[in-house]
């Protein structure tokens, strides 16, 4: 019996308010990875919207990347500041996933969006947010291949805002000085490796352009 | 584009991937979990299916006793009126009081008359001796048709009592005379309806 609880027991998550969720996304990465582990993985926001994207003929696999790239999304512009709270969380979270959607389908060309019949609520930081998506997520992971494991693993802890402290204990590195260094030596390889790669920089060039605008 | 305006966007893009790094983490941890989960739940279902199955057959094994303790009666015995010398006339009182276990005793000899071996297999019954009782009837050359078939019921209870199928129990019906072939037959039935 106590096996059986020991394992049931991580299953029993503990409710957090929306206020609390968005409270969370702006704090330090570990509260941040809570409040979007949280709303990836409740039946209050993870139904709606996986039934919503099934319904529109995704496969499950489609659905649980989509949903994924959904709460990342989401966890960004609650951190960048583009998201405010006025009680209706799961209402911008569906329109978010509408416009994922759309872009979806249009990368991957599955039909014609414009087809869909989608009740989009219009929303400029939502279509800058998710434009190029796709693409640029593709590139830029194809350019983290190419820096090692390591420079990948001090790349994600740096971006997440984990301290150069943290960074240090994470990974073992044997100095604040030399963690510095290599997460500069990191940071270096990587924006040599998106200068390079044509395709990567001009849809940043074109991204940056559409933030710009 | 600056390169600061780059390496924000670059920050931003690495800060989903990260993200998107650790839902897939534990994503694959909740997995894992689930399915150590459904393994622990399945152990333990099989665990109560063993255990009730086991309490079903031990059930049935009571559910036996219980028949053969109601269908079986022990022989009411009297002094032979025939010439023949039986220790167990001289044991009659003994046998209306029930000291089934001194009795028993009395007939540890090897001479015994197939009285004597009719009442003796009815006491290592009673003594729940199944395998004596059985090597005594089998070793006894019957002669009394009334004892043999008697005798021989004795065996479709012992044989009931160590889980045999009525199929099989019917098979030994083949000695004895109507009245226990009545009697054995409501038996076996009672085990079939009780299935």
């Amino acid at each position: 019996m106590y096996l059986l609880f020991s394992v049931v027991k991580p299953y029993t998550i503990t409710m957090i308010d929306d206020e609390k969720i968005v409270k969370y996304l702006q704090s330090g990465p570990k509260e941040h990875d809570k409040a979007i582990s949280y709303l990836y993985t409740t039946a209050r926001f993870k139904a709606p919207i996986i039934s919503f994207l099934k319904m529109r003929g995704l496969s499950n696999n489609e659905t649980n990347i989509l949903w994924t790239d959904i709460i990342v999304k989401f966890g960004l512009l609650v951190k960048s500041g583009k998201y405010e709270h006025q009680g209706k969380l799961l209402g911008y979270i569906k329109n978010l996933s509408n416009y994922m959607l759309l872009n979806y389908f249009r990368d991957n060309k599955k039909s014609n969006h414009a087809e869909l019949k989608i009740d989009i609520v219009e929303d400029s930081d939502l279509v800058t947010a998710t434009m190029y998506h796709k693409e640029l997520k593709t590139l830029l992971d194809k350019q983290l291949s190419f820096i090692g494991e390591i420079c990948k693993n001090t790349m994600f802890l740096w971006a997440k805002g984990y301290s150069m402290k943290e960074i240090m204990h994470k990974l073992s590195f044997v100095s604040l000085e030399s963690t510095r260094k290599r997460k500069h030596t990191c940071l270096k390889k990587l924006l040599k490796l998106v200068e390079d790669n044509e395709g990567l920089s001009k849809t940043l060039k074109d991204y940056h352009n559409l933030l710009s605008s | 584009m600056k390169d600061t305006d780059k390496e924000r966007i670059i920050e931003d893009l690495l800060f989903e991937a990260a993200s998107r790094k650790s839902l897939q983490a534990q994503t694959k941890a909740f997995t894992l979990k689930r399915y150590i989960s459904y393994a622990v739940a399945a152990i333990l279902v099989l665990g109560i299916i063993a255990i009730s199955g086991l309490l079903n057959f031990q059930d049935g094994s009571d559910l036996r006793q219980d028949l053969v303790a109601k269908s079986y009666t022990f022989p009411k015995i009297s002094k032979s009126r025939s010439g023949q010398i039986n220790i167990v006339d001289s044991y009659i009182n003994e046998l209306n009081a029930k000291k089934y276990s001194l009795v028993l005793e009395k007939l540890h000899n090897s001479n015994l008359s197939e009285v004597d071996s009719y009442v003796k297999s009815h006491l290592l019954f009673k003594a729940k001796k199944y395998e004596e009782c059985k090597a005594l009837i089998n070793a006894t050359e019957w002669e009394d048709e009334f004892l043999e078939s008697d005798v021989n019921l004795l065996l479709v209870f012992i044989a009931a009592q160590s889980g045999e199928e009525p199929d099989e129990l019917k098979k030994m019906l083949a000695k004895l005379n109507d009245s226990d072939m009545f009697k054995a037959t409501e038996f076996i039935n009672k085990i079939e309806a009780s299935k």
